[in-house]
């Protein structure tokens, strides 16, 4: 049963199951979603979100690890340490997130919502065409990260439920680590071969947004040599500056990293 | 909303999304837990959620009701000092301790579940706590120590003739 607590400018409520849940977000306005916090509760208290109703996922379940006849789907609100052991690239991904602390508490569905550098986990969903279930006012929707950005997933009034994708055959996260950026990700390529042996690859940090690589893809499917994708890859990114890295570096880093993920699936 | 911080049923009033680092400090009055980034990014914030260590400053209080929460005032006494604290006043694991209640909660929590004296082992366990003097070195000395199950004497510690604070002190009394 939902329970509600009122005090200072925001509501909370804590529905304890997923339809709950579903019903709290999409019927109540601008409602937005709370799960592992470590974004929102700073930007809160910091002053730099204005947030007026919450519905809070703690004991709404939604955390579960599903295996089935070959795929795998995981609650929105599973805490990144538990998806530690989920199949590559998804997993080491998931597994270099922040600090010990932060990633038990930090969930996959928080880090899909978020845009960059904190998105860590589209890339590697990308990569896995994974599947994305959410719900707003309009009812169930399922499409791809791509789709879900688009479709505006981390406004008020929208619940991701869970992101569910096929074990690959093979798959591999490459991370750069900059010690001065402590456990942000200025750039990383998470590469996929899929049952059929088709291989897909995508970044996080090549763009302003996680992308797929096509053009290198291309390259794979024709025929074509590591060394070959790999310089390909450029023909899909944007390389931006921030504080990260700059544009410059980001150019000159993704034809390696694109060449290292695709080396350790095997190609 | 009601917690159990320290051992102490507590009802607080604080706004639901505060965070838990807010309601400790500013209406409970526990001070240990130190608001260095509040961002997430430096670990002194740290406390025990039901026994797990967790960013404080990332805590929504509503997230936390009915919850047990351990800050170093409940670790122990200065008559009784837990065995994490009496290590780092041993090996000298503080400066000028701003991160050390942080470090105390997480190195505690990592010895309980059975942590090892093993160097990297504990570099990755405490990871996420920034000491800006730089005495990391001391600091998991003081961890290894513990796991390894040491015994300390706090006061032969205070009276060594190794003690270069109690050294200098001597020298200018």
């Amino acid at each position: 049963m939902t329970s509600t607590a009122t005090a200072g400018a925001a509501a909370v409520s804590a529905p304890t199951s997923e339809a709950e849940a579903v019903a709290a977000v999409t019927q109540q306005p601008n409602a937005t979603v709370l799960a592992g916090g470590t974004l929102l509760v700073p930007q809160h208290n910091l002053g730099h979100a204005e947030i007026e109703r919450v519905v809070w996922l703690g004991r709404a379940g939604m955390s579960a690890i599903v295996r089935s006849n070959g795929s795998i789907t995981v609650g929105a609100a599973t805490p990144l340490a538990k998806c530690a052991g989920l199949p590559a690239p998804a997993g080491p991904c998931a597994a270099r997130i922040g600090d010990n602390e932060v990633n038990a508490q930090a969930t996959i569905g928080g880090n899909v919502c978020s845009p960059a550098p904190y998105g860590d986990m589209r890339g590697p969903l990308l990569a896995l065409g994974a599947q994305l279930h959410w719900a707003d006012a309009d009812g169930k929707h399922t499409g791809g990260v791509t789709d879900f950005v688009a479709a505006g997933g981390s406004r008020p009034g929208v619940l991701l439920l869970d992101v569910a994708f096929a074990v690959p055959a093979a798959g591999s996260f490459v991370a750069l680590r900059r010690h001065h950026t402590q456990s942000l990700c200025a750039l990383a390529v998470s590469a996929v071969r899929g049952g059929d042996g088709a291989v897909a690859i995508a970044a996080t940090g090549a763009a302003p947004d996680a992308c797929r690589l096509h053009a290198a893809e291309a390259v794979l499917a024709g025929g074509g040599a590591i060394a070959e994708a790999a310089a390909a890859a450029a023909a899909d990114a944007d390389p931006y500056d921030d504080a990260l890295a700059s544009a410059a570096y980001r150019r000159r880093v993704l034809p390696v990293y694109v060449a290292r993920a695709l080396e350790q699936i095997g190609e | 909303m009601d917690l159990t911080v320290n051992s102490v049923a507590r009802t607080v009033q604080s706004p639901p999304l505060a965070s838990l680092l807010t309601v400790l400090r500013e209406e409970l009055d526990i001070t240990s837990p130190k608001a260095g980034c509040e961002s997430g990014s430096c670990g002194a914030c740290t406390v025990l959620i039901d026994g797990e260590p967790r960013r404080s400053c990332l805590t929504a209080v509503c997230a936390v009701d009915g919850a047990e929460v351990t800050t170093v005032e409940g670790l122990g006494t200065p008559e009784d000092l837990s065995r994490v604290q009496q290590a780092f006043i041993h090996h000298y694991a503080a400066q000028c301790g701003f991160c050390t209640d942080g470090l105390v909660v997480a190195a505690t929590a990592y010895v309980s579940a059975g942590g090892s004296a093993d160097t990297a082992a504990i570099s990755d366990a405490l990871a996420g706590h920034y000491c800006r003097c730089t005495g990391y070195v001391k600091i998991i000395e003081a961890v290894a120590a513990v796991a390894r199950g040491d015994e300390f004497d706090i006061a032969a510690t205070a009276s060594s003739a190794n003690n270069t604070y109690v050294t200098i002190a001597g020298a200018g009394s």
